[in-house]
């Protein structure tokens, strides 16, 4: 036990000297947390975080003034007039506006309708949509009620009116506008957290990043940690080692310790950070959190052994780290929530390693999910890890024949 | 001659390499067809374009009343309507006996949203002065998903206030008018009321054509925007990767030994810069290729993509230089493959991930701090995604960073070797 102490000693001591270590562990997760937090923040729209809407009316023709008067006071969009239809296409589709809004011009005796324009996708455009969507609704129901009592009114008339035609529609539109502040129907939406109670929200974005970005760079992280198998390969050290009484199962053992010792440290600092800087309740359910941040680490200390098994130079070093960081976070959820992806491809993706991490600790810090929640999570690292394990030991017993 | 044998040299060593051929086309092409993978086959094929998986709905009808005419719920009607085959796509629904069961299985995330309907939700639709609210309970870790249902219901429910609120405006103002509502007039404003109404908006994706209440797949959209993220991301690695000669020729000392030949230093090193040049314009032409005869993407307008793929390879080669100008060996190499370039990258991609939300503005501007992010705008604007007053200040960006980029980069290697 005191060979392998020494190699775990060692292997920690050579990461912590170098400041790449740092770099790769902690600082670069930790700005990535910040910018894709900050970026997915109030991606649904909020109020705070108002979705940015193009809009252009060809005229000031009625149905244009009243969706512009309705939609300027909803709360979740900011609306941004244009100068031309082109430009509410060009601006939705270079992500300057998350929906655009062009109004025709209204063509006699003709109901003109509004054109949404919106990227397929964007969750910012589908959150514009249900507010544009309900404002036009509004808007053309009450212009619809006006028409159609107006014309009543034409038919039945009194010979002695003193209201003319016009006076009675616009006196109808303003009534059916107002009644729908008011309507006999409202939907009331809330989310509810693991007691069915309703809960909050987590508009701020780093639910999702924090893990997301924890997980990729529990991989990352390895390209500093696995270097240190080819650097001993390279220098001849784990030949020499190889002539000591030390047993191969015991230097595999250090070097993987070691490994899942730093891991497990820079997740732990990852969670620290999450909790105290981005208020995430990451120790809400601390036996949940940690099993889950230990299976991790155990997964990706694996993957490290397999990877240092498996380089002979430092740049194949990097591929073999990079490679599977970008490929399982992209699979795994990490750039694009998974709830995006298609259910049959979901239903495949909870069985690749990172996206149950991801997903696992979603479970705890939006759903408020404990420990029943992980379960599966941890099996199906563990046993990910195994078959890594067992891979860089047929290796690592093959190398040293 | 000497120049040419050089490049030739260095291309030789660069297509050989595993690492380059990985990073230039490996990983580009995989990211896409993955993501292709799943969004194509999953999602039942590229004309079906980007659709949602459904969300689970549990529907708890609590509604108690009945209509005056038809005596039928509006409820049941809701329900029906929500489980026909139109909404199949968009949602599975089920019935749950109450509310707390429906809630429970949000909470425990075996369903995505609980809804439920109120015992007087007919009678406020149908009684005078009454109103009444429809409870949707959210999973929170769901967004788009929940948001779709929640607008599926919204129109729903709006559809059937309106018709309310219509038909009591309608009598109010003809009564303040001066005309008595009889039991004719109120039969013929309720069936007026209840006719077809006019769709409220045509829904469409910028560049594409008009459709009611149709979006269009949009799949060759998002791998454009995926691949040339990935090409962006990779060309700069292809670049510092490829200078890497430079450093592995001076640590094997066949560059001391060159530079006591009579070839002039500068066609030594124009030769190897010469050499990434053309590997950058190999890998650029390739995956646009790829991308379209593979993927069909449609990358824009042929003269804007080669303005674009130019910028890409200038920038990226003369950030390479830049970049090894600072490096003593190849061990250092690591920190700029895995931290610089990784992190620059992540920077200048992040706009791509940030496409339609509050933050893409300030993500847009947060992209152009590096040069990727210019690079990846002058795509954008050669898919048509910008105006061309803004094709001239990329493309002058591009030049500007690659112009201080070689300068810094010429002048430390020049008083390197001097």
């Amino acid at each position: 036990m005191r060979r392998v102490l020494a190699i775990i000693l060692k292997d920690l001591l050579q990461m912590v000297r170098d400041w790449k270590t740092a770099f790769f562990l902690l600082i670069m997760p930790i700005v990535f947390t910040l910018m894709f937090g900050f970026a997915f923040q109030g991606a649904a729209g909020s109020e705070g975080s108002a979705l940015p809407v193009a809009y252009y009316a060809a005229d000031d023709g009625l149905v244009g003034r009243a969706l512009l008067a309705e939609l300027a006071e909803s709360p979740l969009l900011e609306l941004e007039e244009v100068a031309d239809a082109a430009a509410v296409e060009e601006g939705v589709a270079g992500g300057a506006y998350a929906a655009g809004i062009v109004v025709p011009p209204a063509a006699a005796g003709e109901r003109m309708t509004p054109t949404l324009y919106l990227l397929p996708g964007s969750s910012g455009g589908l959150a514009a949509r249900v507010e544009i969507d309900s404002a036009a609704r509004r808007v053309s129901s009450a212009v619809e009620t006006a028409e159609r009592a107006t014309a009543l009114y034409a038919e039945r008339q009194p010979s002695d009116a003193e209201i003319n035609q016009q006076q009675f529609f616009d006196e109808t539109l303003s009534a059916a506008q107002a009644a729908w502040d008011s309507p006999p129907v409202e939907l009331a939406v809330a989310p509810v957290g693991s007691t069915g109670q309703e809960a909050e929200v987590d508009e701020s974005g780093y639910g999702h990043a924090s893990p997301a970005m924890m997980a990729q760079f529990a991989i990352g992280g390895l390209l500093g940690a696995a270097g240190i198998l080819v650097t001993e390969r390279k220098s001849r050290a784990l030949h020499r080692l190889l002539t000591t009484t030390m047993s191969r199962a015991e230097l595999l053992l250090g070097h993987f310790l070691a490994m899942f010792v730093i891991i497990l440290v820079q997740i732990l600092l990852l969670m620290g950070f999450g909790q105290l800087i981005l208020k995430l309740p990451y120790f809400a359910e601390p036996v949940a959190s940690l099993l889950l941040a230990g299976a991790t680490a155990f997964f990706a200390a694996a993957l490290g052994l397999l990877i240092g098994t498996m380089a002979r130079t430092e740049e194949q070093v990097i591929i073999f780290s990079l490679l599977p960081m970008f490929v399982l976070a992209a699979l795994g959820g990490a750039w694009f929530p998974l709830e995006l992806m298609p259910a049959g491809y979901q239903r495949i993706a909870m069985w690749t390693p990172l996206a149950r991490v991801v997903e696992g600790y979603k479970d705890i810090l939006i759903r408020g999910l404990g420990i029943d929640a992980v379960i599966t999570a941890v099996l199906i690292l563990l046993g990910y890890a195994a078959l890594c394990l067992a891979i860089a030991v047929m290796r690592f017993r093959a190398e040293a024949r | 001659m000497k120049l040419l044998a050089i490049t030739l040299k260095d291309l030789r060593r660069s297509f050989r390499s595993l690492f380059s051929i990985t990073f230039m086309f490996g990983v580009p092409l995989l990211v896409t067809a993955l993501f292709w993978f799943i969004f194509g086959s999953f999602s039942g094929g590229e004309e079906e374009g980007f659709t949602l998986p459904p969300t689970t709905v549990q529907v708890v009808n609590l509604d108690e009343g009945q209509t005056p005419d038809t005596g039928e719920s509006l409820g049941a009607v809701v329900v029906d309507l929500l489980q026909s085959e139109g909404f199949a796509t968009l949602m599975a629904v089920t019935e749950a006996p109450d509310e707390a069961e429906a809630r429970a299985a949000v909470g425990r995330g075996e369903a995505g949203v609980a809804l439920v309907l109120p015992a007087d939700f007919t009678a406020s639709l149908t009684g005078p002065g009454m109103s009444t609210t429809v409870g949707l309970y959210t999973d929170p870790g769901l967004t788009i998903g929940t948001q779709v249902v929640a607008a599926v219901v919204r129109q729903l429910v709006d559809n059937l206030a309106a018709r309310t609120i219509s038909a009591e405006v309608t009598l109010a103002q003809l009564h303040e008018a001066g005309l008595e509502p009889d039991a004719a007039l109120i039969d013929e404003v309720v069936r007026a009321t209840q006719a077809e109404t006019a769709p409220v908006l045509n829904v469409a994706t910028p560049g594409a054509p008009e459709a009611e209440g149709e979006e269009d797949g949009g799949i060759g959209l998002f791998l454009a925007v995926i691949m040339g993220g990935m090409m962006v991301f990779y060309a700069f690695f292809t670049g510092a990767s490829a200078m890497q000669t430079i450093l592995v020729e001076d640590e094997e000392g066949t560059l001391p030994r060159l530079f006591t030949t009579p070839t002039p230093r500068a066609v030594i090193i124009a030769g190897k810069a010469l050499a990434v040049v053309v590997t950058l314009v190999v890998q650029v032409t390739v995956l646009l290729l790829l991308g379209n005869l593979v993927f069909g993407i449609d990358w824009g307008e042929g003269l804007l993509v080669a303005l674009a793929a130019a910028g890409l390879v200038m920038v990226a080669a003369t950030t390479g230089l830049f970049l090894i100008s600072f490096l003593k060996n190849r061990r250092q190499a690591g920190v700029l493959f895995g931290g610089v370039l990784t992190l620059t990258g992540m920077l200048g991609l992040v706009s791509v991930f940030t496409v339609g939300s509050p933050q893409a503005a300030t993500m847009e501007r947060v992209s152009l701090l590096v040069p990727q992010g210019w690079a990846i705008r002058a795509f954008q604007i050669a898919q048509g995604g910008a105006t061309g007053g803004d094709l001239a200040l990329t493309l002058g960006a591009l030049l500007a960073w690659s112009l201080v980029f070689a300068v810094i980069g010429i002048v430390r290697l020049q008083r390197r070797f001097a």
